[in-house]
């Protein structure tokens, strides 16, 4: 519903520009109470309506195959998150509203003064393992330590920690060599670092790959496990909070195909499918699915020769009629699932960092392009190499869409395809690309995170700074989230102005559940849905019960 | 016989030997990087470079496939790059799934393409010409299309089998059995038309000979002179034919396992070349060279059980 009116209001400036302003205030509004610079206290108020405790035998969800069942070296993707949450439960739970609330800790928070490099944790008291080891300070540093030198995909989020000490029974202190300003973000059920191992799986972590060592809710019956079709999780009877655990058993199969999946869904041998793609959705919504959708990234040609070392990309002028020449409108319509909204914007309407004064910037205009190009000394257009990846653009579709559009001001598209991201991820750091195809993240940590994402080796690998930019992320970053908007808006501008990207439109994560289950809907703050959660009323359970 | 056999394994070594040098060359000609996958995209240059180092990706393409083959020798097929488990298990856990499909669908393809072959052959007319037709159709449609409307005949709608999912036969051979059926239904279309032509063909052929004609005029029942002569003389090209289509179901597990949900080898495949996984596609590789041998070896032995003449050691 949301979506929609958004697509209404582009058609309509001013009240655009009043709903954008609202939904930015509402933004900043949540971001304000998930965390500030003195230590946060959390609740987990629960609805009067969600039962308590068991209330029901099976929950069974359709994920894709896991890359790893140990935290530390799982994937991630949205099944990869929900696997280890089923078992793992994290230090902080991202709301569906994109505010934290306490999960293995109880409150958290950076150092006053600290410019977000120190953060302090106290934990909750009373916590077991699924192996009945008591949770204490001790542990979780231990846990942290090895996602940190694990070479999984967290360890790059810890790289820049210097100490995890234990200040006492329940209380851990970590040190950054540099601001780390989305940490409750990084503990949350969002990333996995923040899911603590227990003391027996980090001595012996190959076992982790065939059984569990958290503080979850489940634990994973290798038993009845088979591997790479369906895994069964019981519940946990030391679980810390058994009241948030409706479900006796979750059963999760492993289906990669969504018409496998859909059918399965009709068949009653699934309750929720985590992962469709947007074309999906509406198959599965004629299949009597509630179908629930948010955008979670923004489909984008990233302009990574900035400096122009290769290509005519490093005039401003150039890079600016590239984005003039695009018909976001069209291609959000034609590609986008049916629920895509245009941007032109790094950060998508009610996020952190949108800067509504910027909603159409680049509005679509051959004629005004071909005069940037002009100006800059190509009126005749020139070739570009640009690298796609058929794994985040089925059949080559942004990629042809865009050749055709920029071709009309005699930009020449020459695309090449890779089949993944394992083939394209080095292929853009080749520098012989340079522009790429490649999402811009929105995700649950939003704007900082997005820019972090986007100025990573492989969405920059010509390296490309600006002191301009470097500073006026340094001043953002070491804000608490509360005073931070007005400084990621300019972090927007700078990145808008400069047209480093030409975001094109937002891609849909689609999840379909039958309507006998509750389900808590993600939100433009929160993409995932989480079967479990630390809170009766957030956890899943059966309609009517 | 068993010399015959040994001899025949023996012979596959240098077989397998060159299929994994191949692989190996292949898997290092596509661009790609492990290490890219398993950290993701938002990290640096360093962390993806330590990663590599610590994978053993960063030496020579010569020196990582002599590591490979020095752990081979020693009985290890070394651990997935992403999973860390033992590629032996990995397939050994996928083996059966595969397994079970491919000889389901064999022995279902066998079965009901020599019923439908002696029923043409002997009668002829209007039922040759629906196998002639279903056997073009049967190579036509995609079996992951015959996949889908399968599930959506007889598990969404009938709700007589489940639509996708596998269950181990040491935990309930009844649900085994039902969680299989689809899949090798799917499996089996082409290969049973296949068989059928292919029989239709022969045994029509061996109808028409005189040593045929001889028993019939002899007074031998002619169930008798079909079954017990003509088959036999009929039957070398349609087992040659039934070990052609087992091959190629083993190249078909690997859709139909995707289409069907099923943890085999052939999804343990499709995965491990998306994640650039060397240890885990040699693997899977070789264990399929070693089944298309196998496949090979049994289709030999039938054909000096089917014919004496036919001499093993030549």
């Amino acid at each position: 519903m949301r979506l929609t009116n958004c697509r209404s209001l582009q058609e309509r400036p001013n009240m655009l520009i009043a709903a954008a302003g609202v939904l930015s205030a509402l933004a900043i509004a949540a971001c304000g109470s998930s965390s500030a610079h003195h230590q946060t206290k959390t609740n987990s108020g629960t609805s009067s309506k969600a039962p308590r405790g068991f209330v029901a035998q099976t929950l069974t969800l359709q994920f894709n195959q896991p890359v790893s069942l140990n935290p530390a070296l799982e994937g991630t993707y949205q099944s990869d998150i929900d696997f280890g949450a089923l078992d793992y439960d994290s230090l902080i739970y991202q709301l569906p509203n994109g505010s934290y609330t306490g999960d293995l800790a109880t409150s958290w928070g950076y150092a006053p003064g600290s410019h977000n490099e120190i953060f302090n944790i106290t934990l909750r008291k009373g916590v077991h393992f699924s192996d009945g080891s008591l949770m204490t300070a001790k542990s979780v540093v231990a846990s942290l330590e090895y996602f940190k030198n694990a070479h999984g995909p967290q360890s790059g989020y810890l790289a820049s920690m210097t100490s995890a000490k234990a200040t006492g029974a329940y209380s851990v202190q970590l040190k950054f060599d540099a601001p780390e300003p989305a940490l409750p973000f990084i503990f949350s059920q969002y990333q996995d670092a923040g899911q603590i191992i227990g003391p027996q799986g980090l001595a012996h972590p190959s076992m982790l790959n065939t059984s569990s060592d958290g503080a979850g809710p489940y634990v994973l019956n290798s038993a009845q496990t088979v591997a790479n079709s369906s895994y069964v999780f019981d519940a946990n009877p030391h679980y810390w909070n058994p009241a948030a655990v409706h479900y006796r058993r979750v059963v999760v199969k492993v289906v990669t195909d969504p018409q496998t999946a859909l059918s399965a869904a009709r068949a009653g041998e699934i309750d929720a499918l985590t992962q469709l793609p947007p074309q999906a959705a509406s198959t599965a919504k004629a299949d009597g699915l509630n179908v629930y959708q948010e955008p979670f990234s923004i489909a984008s040609l990233i302009l990574m020769d900035r400096s122009g070392t290769i290509s005519p990309l490093g005039k401003l002028a150039v890079r600016q009629a590239i984005n003039e020449a695009v018909n976001r409108p069209a291609l959000a319509k034609g590609l986008g699932g049916g629920q895509a909204v245009p941007t032109d914007e790094v950060a998508l309407p009610g996020t952190l960092g949108y800067d509504p004064s910027l909603a159409d910037r680049y509005p679509y205009d051959p004629s005004a392009a071909r005069k940037l190009l002009a100006k800059a000394g190509y009126p005749h257009g020139f070739t570009l190499p640009v690298l796609d990846t058929l794994a985040l653009d089925p059949n080559g579709d942004i990629a042809a869409e865009l050749k055709s559009q920029l071709a009309a001001i005699g930009i020449q598209l020459k695309i090449t395809e890779t089949p993944s991201p394992a083939q394209f991820l080095p292929a853009s750091l080749s520098k012989r690309y340079p522009a790429v195809i490649w999402p811009l993240a929105q995700e649950g940590a939003g704007f900082p995170w997005s820019v972090a994402f986007a100025l990573a080796p492989f969405t920059n690998a010509f390296g490309t700074t600006s002191p301009q930019l470097n500073e006026l992320l340094a001043a953002a970053g070491a804000l608490p989230p509360t005073q931070s908007a007005a400084a990621y808006r300019r972090v927007e501008d700078f990145l808008v102005e400069n047209a480093w990207y030409v975001p094109l439109y937002s891609l849909q994560a689609v999840f379909a559940v039958r309507p006998t289950v509750v389900v808590q809907p993600p939100s433009l703050q929160n993409t995932t849905m989480d079967p479990v959660a630390p809170n009766p009323a957030l956890s899943w359970y059966p309609r009517g019960s | 016989m068993a010399l015959y056999v040994l001899r025949r394994l023996a012979l596959a070594i240098p077989l397998l030997f060159i299929v994994s040098i191949l692989t190996f060359v292949m898997v290092a000609l596509i661009p790609g990087d492990p290490a890219v996958r398993i950290l993701g995209a938002g990290h640096t240059l360093a962390q993806y470079h330590a990663l590599d180092r610590k994978l053993g990706l960063t030496q020579p393409i010569l020196s990582q496939y002599w590591h490979w083959l020095d752990r081979l020798l020693h009985g290890s097929l070394g651990s997935s790059l992403f999973t860390q488990q033992s590629v032996g298990s990995e397939i050994s856990q996928r083996l059966g799934v595969t397994l079970s499909l491919v000889v389901g669908s064999t022995l279902l393809s066998l079965i009901i393409g020599v019923a439908l072959g002696i029923a043409t052959a002997v009668r002829q007319g209007a039922l040759g010409r629906v196998i002639d037709t279903l056997s073009w159709v049967g190579f036509a449609i995609p079996n992951f299309w015959l996949g889908l409307i399968l599930i959506e005949l007889l598990a969404v709608t009938a709700k007589l089998l489940p639509p996708s999912g596998y269950v181990p036969l040491g935990q309930s051979v009844g649900a085994w059995l039902k969680s299989l059926v689809l899949p090798v239904l799917t499996l089996s279309a082409v290969g049973a038309t296949g068989v059928a032509k292919q029989t239709r063909d022969s045994l029509g052929d061996v109808m028409s000979s005189e040593f045929i004609s001889a028993l019939e005029i002899a007074g031998l029942p002619r169930r008798s002179v079909v079954l017990c002569h003509a088959l036999r003389n009929a039957a070398l090209p349609t087992v040659t034919t039934v070990g052609l289509f087992a091959v190629a179901m083993l190249g078909g597990t690997i859709l139909v396992e995707q289409v069907f949900a099923l943890p085999g080898l052939g999804s343990l495949a499709v995965q491990a070349a998306s994640d650039h996984d060397l240890p885990v596609i040699e693997g899977v590789v070789l264990t399929f060279t070693l089944i298309v041998v196998v496949v090979n070896l049994v289709i030999d032995l039938s054909y000096a059980w089917l014919n004496p003449r036919v001499r093993l050691a030549a």
